[in-house]
This record gives structure tokens, sequence and C-alpha cells, in this order.
């Protein structure tokens, strides 16, 4: 059974004349416990995605799809109310930022409470138990001397490690974490990314790692899916995508970041995509990499579709077809993308 | 000759004075040496607090040393003084972290870009448009884009357009705080390949302030590690990048994902030690895997193992 | 960002100016209150082309006539007559005319006291600072009506010396504006930048703080624009303005407000016209403050 079930997931941007798309037409499915990386720049529509996902999109978008399903259940039939609360009661979120998803206003420990009683455990001193384990499950030592503490009196990573906390208090079958590190320290940033993959491994929590760098992903994902300006371009196994990336957009991010041991010698570049992401308002003709693609030929002002490449996954580009097509013949061209 | 110098430079900050009158100093810097070539690039590496910010701040000459000289050819540089003020900004420039934060929302891109030339240049006003121009589209814009407010432009063509600001006095030092951390992989990369062509172009010296060990070695020539405002490693890029020595630069290597299995020590980052005296203990003693007595009675002094490559630990005596 | 332009690289540039115009326009109720406005600033410049007679002059034979469209009333005088016969629409016209250019005399003097103070606090030193700002606190903490109306008793009643009052009690509000957004100013890092360039105090003020700074100011002297009229109307009713048979707002009312009874339009219109002068202000205020501190995309 597939934890996460998404088909034809799009978002768009409501405005005075037409609507603009900021995710168009997303599919995916995650198993149990799977480690699924979400890789983008920033205006890809990532984060827009996890915030559908949870149902917490902004009255200004609105969000169509054929199919998606939370942990087995369809989440589309549910009434308004009903799915609010079954998504918080499996589906939890982290966000990049600590201090500005803690209410500033309230002890550490009566946040937890908070949240432990809206998911149902009445009595105090079952709390005040809860709280504890919890903190001490997300690394937090001496969690007693935490819990009457204030948001801005702990550091940021401890801050993430609360905030992480509060996302375990329901028991989620699905994490989602929106860039959880963007904003610590370095030193910090590997203890935390340690902790969400712990609770992965240890309480086979479906992890779903939204961020922008390849690095964070490389030894702990299963899969990697790769997004630009709202459409899907590459979705494959982890390995598949940092051994042979099919997808022009996949190959430059890989190559952009520098490699450690190749030192800078004189005259030497980074590999670097000219232009930038475009504008959701004014997206190019055909494929939304076109104008920046360094392998653009003519067929690329056709939309490419998602399809599937034997042995790897699915790639969305004319010319990963093209390259396919030669070293093995035939396999099944199942159009999943629309 | 060195570019640039700076010798045994401190700077202490007074925090606060409680009820009786007594002040608290934190020393942001402590006994800073360095010293930087023409044409090559420092990396100054270390988390936030480590005093990074501040020490750029002293050399660009926004913030008062509290000891210690910084000197540009030779010649140091006084804090109040008006000729070393007009050398120091000419010749050593900054670049900001957020390009969103360092321009002005509601002046057009070339009036911004026309005002250094203005105060510190005997240009007129049509050799300045020219000079405007070239810088844009040295950076890679448009000679027309000065006639456009920022809020039109992306992170990455705002970060062009700072560097733009940063080269348009010709200067032989860049210090970049953090150039590159707001802006996105790919754009990186854009921006990263642009300082490189414009110092060999120019042959700008670069003060490079980052976390981001994959960046530092591929753009730097030395590297200085700083920790709590004091210099723990400094060297060569591949003295450090082969076989980093000091336990804080071993932690900042296990922090980056494909280093961190040569570094089993310090998976367990966090769990800090108490310390019983923390005045005069080593900066890092507290979460160093390898504290000894020593380190929490006194503190190791940096010392010199040959000509470039300095390290401030007792394990090395 | 425009990625269209990229490629009509030599379009206009539409300046920040017309940016907050385009912003305006768009909020229909500020361009009712605007084109309000401009009537009544028009009424006021060319008041003596419109005003028909001598807001002074008696027609002793029309005392108390009703306005034109009651049964009883004349097209001669539109608004009718007051309880001496003068003719209320010229003065109001020229009560217009008195109204807003007093108004304007007390925006100007006190516009320029309290941002010149304000630039003074925010780059002077800790107790320059703390004297300007502590006798603002003062101003501020007498209710504004009750001090202009002090200072008034003081120094005596009579025009010129409710402006001073007036102005004084709308400095305050001048030092915070300013002095709150160039402190806001002074933090960002393009401020640094400049200094970097080698900037000088003044430059740096004309060049980069001050485009900055220029949104909350411009609010600020609608409001006390508005205000003012509002305030000198006030101390006019009192008796402690305009003395009678000045034809200033407030004058008119407190002249009309005994004959309320049976010769209301004489005390309705006047009111109108000064609710409907300072709704307008109001309103474009607003308009401009949404124009202003919009985000820039």
């Amino acid at each position: 059974m597939n934890l996460l079930h998404i088909e034809n997931l799009s978002i768009d941007l409501k405005t005075r004349s037409e609507p603009l798309s900021i995710v168009d037409r997303f599919s995916i499915r995650m198993g149990e416990g799977e480690a699924l990386g979400i890789v983008g720049e920033s205006g890809s529509g990532k984060s827009m995605l996890a915030m559908a996902i949870m149902g917490i999109l902004s009255p200004k978008m609105t969000m169509k799809a054929d199919y998606l399903s939370l942990d087995g259940e369809d989440l589309m039939k549910m009434e308004e109310n009903d799915r609010q609360h079954y998504i918080s009661s499996k589906a939890s979120i982290i966000f990049q930022d600590p201090k500005s998803s803690l209410n500033p206003c309230f002890s550490i420990g009566s946040q937890l409470d908070e949240t432990l009683s809206t998911h149902g455990i009445h009595t105090r001193s079952e709390r005040k138990e809860k709280i504890l384990s919890l903190l001490d499950s997300v690394g937090i030592y001496q969690p007693e001397k935490i819990i009457s503490l204030f948001p801005h009196q702990l550091s940021g990573g401890m801050n993430q490690r609360v905030a992480i906390a509060i996302a375990l208090a329901c028991k989620p079958r699905l994490l989602i974490a929106d860039e959880p590190t963007t904003a610590l320290d370095v030193s910090i940033q590997s203890q935390i990314l340690d902790l969400i993959l712990e609770l992965n491994k240890r309480d086979n929590v479906g992890i779903m790692l939204i961020t922008h760098d390849f690095a964070l992903l490389s030894e702990n994902t299963d899969k990697i899916g790769v997004i630009y300006s709202g459409h899907m371009m590459e979705h494959a196994a982890t390995k598949n995508i940092l051994e042979d990336a099919r997808h022009p957009y996949t190959r430059s991010l890989l190559n952009s970041v520098p490699q450690l041991g190749k030192r800078h010698t004189k005259g030497s570049r980074l590999y670097a995509l000219d232009g930038q992401i475009p504008a959701i308002d004014k997206l190019p003709v055909g494929c939304r990499l076109g104008p920046r693609c360094p392998k653009a030929e003519k067929q690329c002002v056709n939309p490419p579709i998602l399809h599937s490449i034997a042995n790897h996954g699915k790639v969305r580009c004319h010319l990963a077809d093209l390259k396919e097509q030669s070293s093995s013949k035939k396999n099944n061209h199942s159009v999943s993308g629309g | 000759m060195a570019l640039l110098e700076i010798d045994n430079l401190s700077k202490n900050f007074i925090s606060s004075t409680n009820w009786f009158g007594r002040a608290s100093v934190i020393e942001a810097n402590k006994n800073i040496n360095l010293k930087l070539e023409e044409g090559k690039t420092l990396a100054i590496v270390g988390e936030s607090g480590s005093g990074k910010t501040t020490l750029a701040k002293q050399i660009i000459g926004i913030e008062k040393p509290s000891s210690g000289v910084i000197k540009l050819d030779d010649q140091a540089l006084r804090f109040n003084n008006r000729q070393d003020k007009r050398k120091r900004f000419t010749n050593i420039r900054m670049i900001f972290q957020d390009p969103y934060e360092s321009l002005n929302p509601n002046v057009r891109i070339g009036h911004a870009l026309e005002q250094p030339l203005i105060i510190n240049t005997a240009l007129t006003a049509k050799q300045r448009k020219q000079k405007i121009s070239d810088t844009l589209i040295k950076v890679g814009m448009q000679s027309e884009h000065q006639y456009r407010y920022p809020h039109m432009f992306s992170g990455g063509q705002r970060q062009r357009i700072a560097i733009a600001r940063a080269i348009i006095l010709e200067p032989r030092v860049i210090i970049a705080d953090e150039p590159l951390s707001s802006l996105d992989v790919s754009i990186q990369a854009q921006i990263l390949n642009l300082m490189q062509t414009l110092q060999e172009e120019m042959g700008i010296s670069y003060i490079f302030i980052s976390h981001d060990l994959n960046i530092v070695e591929h753009i730097a020539d030395s590297i200085m590690v700083m920790y709590r405002g004091k210099v723990v490693e400094q060297g060569n890029v591949s003295q450090i990048f082969d076989e980093p020595l000091h336990p804080y630069t071993q932690a900042l290597f296990a922090s980056t994902p494909i280093f961190r299995n040569r570094f089993p020590d310090f998976l367990q980052q966090g769990k800090r030690k108490p310390l019983t005296n923390e005045k005069a203990s080593c900066v890092f003693a507290e979460r160093c895997p390898y504290c000894e007595e020593r380190c929490q009675s006194s503190s190791p002094p940096l010392i010199d193992v040959d000509d470039d490559f300095k390290i401030a630990c007792f394990k090395f005596d | 960002m425009n990625s269209q332009s990229q490629f009509y690289l030599h379009t206009r540039i539409p300046s920040t100016f017309y940016l907050w115009w385009s912003h305006f326009k768009k909020n229909k109720l500020a361009l009712v209150a605007l084109v309000v406005f401009v009537l009544f600033a028009l009424t006021a410049i060319f008041a003596n082309i419109i005003a028909p007679h001598d807001p002074t002059a008696q027609f002793t034979e029309f005392v108390h006539l009703p306005p034109s469209w009651y049964d009883a009333g004349q097209t001669q005088f539109v608004f009718g007559t007051d309880y001496i016969g003068r003719d209320l629409f010229s003065r109001l016209v020229l009560g217009a005319r008195l109204s807003l250019s007093l108004a304007l005399v007390v925006v100007l003097l006190s516009s320029s006291i309290g941002i010149f103070l304000g630039v003074i606090t925010s780059f002077s030193n800790f107790w320059l600072d703390a004297l300007i700002m502590r006798i603002m606190d003062f101003i501020l903490a007498i209710p504004s009506l009750i001090l202009a109306v002090v200072i008034v008793a003081v120094i005596g009643p009579g025009l010129p010396n409710a402006i001073y009052a007036v102005a004084l009690v709308l400095i305050p509000h001048f030092v915070l504006t300013t002095r709150t957004a160039i402190r806001q100013e002074k933090n960002k890092e393009y401020v640094t930048a400049m200094i970097l360039d080698g900037a000088s105090l003044p430059r740096l003020f004309f060049t980069t703080i001050l485009p900055n700074i220029l949104p909350p100011i411009v609010i600020q002297l609608t409001f006390a624009f508005s205000t003012a009229i509002l305030e000198i109307a006030t101390l006019g009713f009192l008796g402690l303005g305009a003395q009678p048979p000045f034809p200033e707002w407030g004058t008119i009312l407190s002249e009309s407000y005994n004959n309320f009874m049976f010769a209301s339009w004489t005390v309705t219109i006047p009111g109108l016209a000064i609710f409907f002068t300072l709704l307008s202000i109001n309103l474009v205020g607003d308009g401009l403050r949404d124009a202003m501190e919009i985000e820039k995309k």
C-alpha cells in the first residue's frame, strides 16, 4: 500500500485574469517508510507542494488532483473538516526557520502540551510524561529543564529539535521537512538531518525531504524527485540520479556544485546554466527548461511528457528518450504525466 | 610584500554593564594575523558567532579595532583619518550576503552605481555613464539595466549588480561576506564563475567568508578557520583539505556529508562537557572529543608549524 | 522580475512616483476623494470669482432666508442667509480659502520644524536625542485641543496665535514619524554600502535615506493637514481663533449656533463643508498609504 499517492496534482494561483500554474500535474507514489528527496530551486513550487499535501495552502491558491491519498484514505472524498483532522493525525511538517514556527509567547512545554491535547491525550500527567519522552527522542539532553523555557532562550538547533518533537506528537506516518537545515549553522545541520533520518529508520516514518541541495540527499534518501518551474523533471532512485542523471537540468544541478577534491586552477570554471527560473506568468512554450537548456533542439517547443525509462525512473525530456532508444530498444513508454 | 596585512588585530565589545557598573567584555576577535597576496583568495571559515563578520567590518573600516594594525601596501590604515579612509574605501570593497538588502529599493541601479564614482573619482558625467555601462557588461548584465529599479531583478542578477558596485572603483581587495548563501545552487555557480573571471582579469584579491567547504575548496588559495573570535587553524587550501588537524576543523568537515565518515569521533556532537574554568580554557574545549586536563586550564597559543601553516591546539606542541 | 522587458530593453522604466500613482489610481474611493478635494481646492483658489456677494455685506431685507431649494428660498442666495442677512454661500466659499490656506501654513510650519528636529535627533548623540524626545513626549502627553486652548489662552485669542498653537501641537508627530523612519533605514545594508562608497552625511541622507522615508512623511502630511483644518475650525468655534465677522468655518458655525432651532441650514451646511473636506483628505491619505507601502514585487 502506498503511504502517499498523488495523481496529477495541480496548484494554481488565482489572479484577476487567468489563473497561473504553480505546480502542473504532479504525480508521485511513496511507500511506507520511504525517504523521498524533492530538489528544486526557489520558485519551483516545491514548498507549495508540501503545503498542498498538508492542506494548508493559502486561499489565493486553488488545488485540484485526480487522486490524492494518504495512508490509504482518499483525501479528495473527505469533508473539509474531516480531511484537515485526518491529515493532521497522519502527517506533519517542519519548516525552514524554527523561530518562526514556534510561538514566542508560550514555553516549549505548553506548546507541546497544546499539540498533545488536540491529539486526544487528556490527562495532564500522561501528557507530561509524553512531552518528556518526545523531547528525549529528539535528542534533547535533560528535557525537564527545557520545558519551562521559551523559544528565544534556545539556540536554532534546539528550536528545530523542538519543532520536530511537536511534529512527532501525533505519531505521523509521513513527515515533510521543508528545508529543515537551511537556517541552521553548519555544524548543527548534520545533527538535525541525522535526527530526521533516524526517525525514518527507527519508527518507519515516511520522510519527504525538500531541499535545494543535492548533497543533503545523496546518502540519505531512497528516491529523488527533481522539480523545475512546477514540473517534475526527473524521478528515480537516488543511486540512478547521482550516477546517471538523464535530464539536462538534473545534470546541471549536480555539476554546478563544486566537487570536493577538485581545486581551483587558473581558468577552471564550474558548470552553470545560464539565465534563471522563469516567472510563473511568463512560462516558455514547450519544455520549461527550453530557453536555458544547453541541449535544446527544435522538438523541445513541444512540451515533453514524464515517461518511464527502463532501469532508471521517470524523465521529462525528449532527448533522454532518444538516447535510451539506441541502447535498449523496446521499453514500454507508459505515460503517467498526462 | 603582501597587499593586505593584519597584525595582532583584536576587537572587544563591551556588552552590558551590570548593576554595579562592571562591564562584561566579549572578545569578538583576538590576536588575528593574516597576509593577503595580490590576486589570491583567502577564505575565512567558521560558524556564526565566530567573529568573521566583525573582522570584515574592521578591515573595511566601519568598526574600530580595539588593538592591532591593518596595513595596505605596508602602510598602516588609521581609523579616523580622512586620507586613509578614502584609500580604504577605494581599494577595499565589500559584497554583502543578501542582495535583497544591499540595494536601495527606491533608487535606480545606475544612480546607485554612480555614487562611488561621484564621490571618489574626477570623472565627468559622460565618462561615469560609460564606466557604469562597461561595468554592467563586465558582470554579465546589459547597459540598459541601469535605468531599472532593484525589484525588477532576481536574486542572482542583484548579486551581479552588487558585484558591479564593488568593482566599479577597480579595487584591489574585495571582501565577500557569504555572497552565495542566499542564492540557488545553479545561480551560485554563475556568481562563483563571475568572481573568478573578475579575479583573473583584474587581479583582485578576495577575502571570502563562507561556511560551505565545497565552495571554499574550489575558490580559495589559503584558509583561516575561526572559532569564537580566535583563529584555530590557518594554512594553504591543500594543507587543510588534505589533512585537517585541529579538532574544530575536523568537526566542520564532519558536518559535510561527503567527509563525515573520515571523522567518526565527531558524529556525536552537541553533547557538551561542563568546564571547570571557562575563562582560561581552550575555546573549543567544551565540544572537543580530545579535551585533556591542560585544555581546561589554559588556552593553546597559535603556533607556526611552518611559514604558512599555523594551528592552535596542544596536540601539536 | 519582468522577463518580457528582456526583449524590449528600451521600454520606459516607470519611476517610483509613477508606480505609486498607478497603485493609487486603482483605489476608486480614494480617486473620488481626490477629485472632491481638488474641487474644494479650486473653490478656495478662485473664491473671489465664485462668490456672488461680499461675505460681510448684510442684506437686511433677507435675514434668515432659507436655501434656494426651499419654497421660501431665492436663487440669488443659494445656501440662504444668516441672522444678519449675509450670503452663506459666499461666506463658505471664502471660508474655504481661509481654512485651506491657514491649514497649509500650519502644516508647512510644523512639518519643516518637525522634520528638521526628527533628522537632528536621529543623527545626534544620546543626550540631544533624549532632550528633544522628552520635550516631544511632554507635548504629546497633553490632549492636543486642550494644549491649543491653553496656548491661545496664554498668548491671547486671534488668528496668528491659533496658527502657532496648532502648529506646535502637530510638531511632535512629524518628529516621531521622521525619527522612526530614519532609525529603521539607518540599519539597512544599503546604507552601510553607501557609507563604504565614502558618502558624506548630507549625501547619505539625500540620495539614500530620503527616498525611503518619503512615504511615511507624505502620509503624515495629509493627516496633519486634516487635523489642522479641524483644530483651526474648533478654535474658531470656541471663539479663540478667527474672530467674527471673519468668514472662517468654525466662526461661521459658532455665530449660527444659537439660531439652530429655526434656521438649521446655517449650521448644517458649514458643518457638511468641514465634514466633506476632512473626509476627502483622510480618504486620499489612506489611498496614499496603501499605494506607497505596497511591497515591491
